[in-house]
């Protein structure tokens, strides 16, 4: 990192200071301008477009090979041709949001069982073999068991 | 009263993967659904709506699972059998995100049984009716 950089990250640091000083004090108009420009001052330094795939794991509380899961399935975005592997912060933030709620609402034992219940059961229908099985069914191809 | 019980050749040749002791909970399964029809089924899967779908799963040794439908009274459909792989299990993944997930687990008794009576097995949509349509 530059000495210029090093420099606005030195000041973004302050002006994070400031911030929870004003969350402290109620004033939250003055923590939401001090955050904007905390933020403003760190998009100009220097930075890659995406997170690595263990700052994802970290902020998410989930494993990596989770993390990879879930940008398998599309629910998680990743910066085109970034290698190693980067996540678009905008899908992580998405991610991290929806998964609150989902923890929040988890402590519902009766609407965790049905979310359970329902990814099997997705899962299931969606299997290869089943598929395979129902083509075969349509062609007829059927022995005795 | 005996059913008909056929399956599909990705059945036999998924039978080919399976260990002895594995092939035996496949062959109890299947004498169950010989004589007891759908109510061996296991549990009906419900479809992405909500509604349920119009085929059973039930669990063999391990992680295999046949899935069955069921054309008519008689005649009982073995459509699948597979190994459940735990790492393409979206509720894994889950479990590991939400706190309690993995030690609520799966109340096998809160998913609809296959059928109730076995001279009613689970209805045929019409996607599935079409299937079966030619060996009719």
């Amino acid at each position: 990192m530059g000495k210029r950089d090093a420099q606005l990250v030195t000041e973004a640091l302050y002006t994070l200071v400031d911030a929870r000083e004003a969350i402290e004090n109620g004033r939250s108009d003055a923590a939401i301008d001090a955050l904007d420009e905390a933020q403003e001052v760190l998009i100009s330094v220097k930075h890659t477009p995406g997170v690595s795939v263990a700052a994802a794991s970290e902020r998410l509380e989930v494993s990596e090979p989770t993390i990879r899961s879930w940008v398998k399935r599309g629910a998680l975005k990743t910066v085109p041709q970034a290698r190693p592997m980067q996540i678009e912060p905008e899908s992580l933030h998405r991610v991290n949001r929806a998964l609150a709620e989902l923890r929040e609402r988890g402590q519902n034992r009766d609407w965790l069982q049905a979310l359970v219940d329902h990814l099997h059961d997705r899962d299931a229908r969606g299997s290869d073999a089943l598929r395979k099985g129902l083509a075969q069914l349509k062609r007829g191809q059927l022995e005795p068991a | 009263m005996p059913y008909e019980v056929l399956r599909t050749p990705q059945v036999t040749a998924a039978l080919r993967r399976m260990s002895a002791r594995e092939k035996r909970s496949y062959q109890a399964a299947r004498d169950a659904l010989r004589s007891e029809g759908c109510e061996a089924g296991g549990y009906r899967l419900a479809a992405a709506d909500g509604d349920d779908y119009p085929l059973c799963c039930r669990h063999l040794a391990y992680a295999w699972r046949i899935f069955t439908a069921f054309p008519d009274e008689k005649r009982i459909v073995i459509v699948a059998l597979d190994k459940h792989d735990r790492k393409r299990n979206p509720a894994a993944d889950l479990a590991e995100a939400l706190p309690g997930l993995a030690t609520v687990g799966r109340r096998r008794s809160a998913k609809p049984p296959c059928c109730e009576d076995p001279s009613e097995p689970p209805a045929m949509n019409d996607e599935l009716r079409t299937f079966l349509s030619a060996f009719d």
